[in-house]
């Protein structure tokens, strides 16, 4: 037992005898966190993406314009923060193909206060998203990403025990499900076990038939939602307007919320992580509804009057 | 009965709407003269008889303004949230003097 130890020992003590010492960079730590840009851990919601608000000296972002307002440019709609045109991070022009959209961009940017805060300007950042495309995603990887979470829904997972929640999940779940079985004529099982439910062939093309049917930009905030929700069906039940985003964020997080009951409420943790998940679930079934054909202009030439 | 229901929920969703608006605009400008305010107040006017125009859901268009005033309310709670807990991150020195350690010293 000893002797293993021993050599090991030795070993190490002739391996650094070999290399030079390092001196210990406390100046690299430090720079990584005043630099400041990844730090915050993603999980905590009340430091989550801080790093939006900085820019590249790592100084918050002051508010630079007085007024918001929309412009119509051939068919689409710019958004103009006194006299300038708003552009995305990457310099593209920024365009939106919807008014009530424009419109709520707009209001966006004027209710910041002092500083920017990129973290609470969800329309403006799905926007970006499909002007830049930064991660060169085409339609059929942002499909395949939505259906991922079709095996791995959350409303189709129960748990066993307690009893009184599985009653709950049984409650507050089956009826949505039910509603997506009948909507979509499809079969869909849930399941007790780690194990991913057995999906049909024939609801998966129902379902992929349906994602696709949503242009590039209503896509880009469908999948938002979902990666959210972490469900598709409550995503289509939220653009079917047959659940308010309250109830679909309330049911994407049931089992916190029956541990809650139990275990108590932490107010800076649950409360903001509620508020969190409903700005941007609301924010992606917006940018759906909005994007969707029969609100957004395709013309590029004339602008057909809406509702 | 059921359509005074829709009445009073739509007077509902305006209210608060507008309440809203007026807490995230410009305190300079009156709110009746901003373009968004005028948008939303047009919607309620077209939509006065009935949601139903252009083959619309049934509830399609409350929803859409319940769905904006859900966003806007809980942006501005979890703003709330973090002003009334926010606190200071401790510096590295101040987190190894925490447990009795001191930070080493830097080589050149």
């Amino acid at each position: 037992m000893a002797a293993p130890m021993n050599t090991c020992k030795h070993l190490i003590r002739t391996l650094t005898r070999i290399r030079k010492p390092k001196p210990i960079n406390v100046c690299f730590i430090r720079k990584y966190k005043t630099g400041g840009e990844f730090l915050y851990s993603v999980q905590d919601p009340l430091l989550n993406s801080h790093w939006l608000s900085q820019n590249k000296t790592g100084q918050e972002l002051k508010k630079f314009y007085k007024n918001a307002s929309i412009v119509q440019n051939q068919g689409w709609f710019e958004v103009n923060l006194d006299q300038r045109k708003l552009r995305t991070p990457t310099g593209n022009l920024f365009q939106v193909p919807s008014e009530p959209l424009a419109l709520a961009i707009a209001t966006e940017w004027n209710s910041q206060k002092e500083t920017i805060k990129r973290q609470a300007m969800h329309l403006t950042t799905l926007s970006n998203t499909v002007l830049d495309n930064p991660m060169q995603r085409s339609r059929g990887d942002i499909v395949r990403g939505v259906l991922h979470f079709l095996e791995t829904d959350t409303i189709l997972y129960r748990s066993t025990e307690p009893q009184e929640f599985l009653e709950l999940q049984k409650q507050e779940w089956d009826p949505v499900l039910k509603w997506f079985r009948s909507s979509y004529q499809v079969e869909l099982d849930s399941t007790t076990s780690l194990m991913p439910p057995e999906i049909p062939e024939n609801t998966e093309e129902v379902i992929t038939r349906k994602v696709n049917s949503l242009n590039d930009w209503a896509l880009v905030g469908f999948q938002y939602g979902v990666e959210n929700l972490k469900s598709i069906i409550l995503m289509l039940a939220i653009t079917d307007k047959r659940l308010t985003v309250e109830k679909a964020v309330q049911l994407a997080r049931l089992e916190t919320l029956y541990q809650t009951k139990i275990w108590g409420n932490v107010q800076w943790h649950h409360d903001v992580d509620i508020y969190q998940l409903q700005s941007r679930v609301a924010a992606a079934a917006l940018f759906v509804h909005w994007c969707s054909n029969d609100m957004a202009t395709t013309h590029k030439t004339t602008y057909s009057n809406q509702t | 009965m059921a359509n005074q229901q829709k009445v009073n929920l739509g007077r509902l969703l305006y209210k608060r709407l507008s309440r809203e608006m007026k807490i995230t605009a410009n305190p300079k400008e009156k709110l009746y003269d901003t373009p968004v305010f005028q948008y939303i107040a047009n919607q309620f006017r077209e939509h006065q008889v009935t949601t139903q125009k252009l083959c619309k859901g049934q509830n399609e268009v409350m929803m859409v303004g319940q769905t904006y005033l859900c966003m806007l309310e809980s942006l501005r709670k979890s703003e709330e949230l973090a002003q009334m807990y926010k606190t200071t991150e401790r510096s590295i020195e101040q987190s190894a003097n925490l447990v009795g350690l001191k930070l080493p010293t830097v080589d050149h």
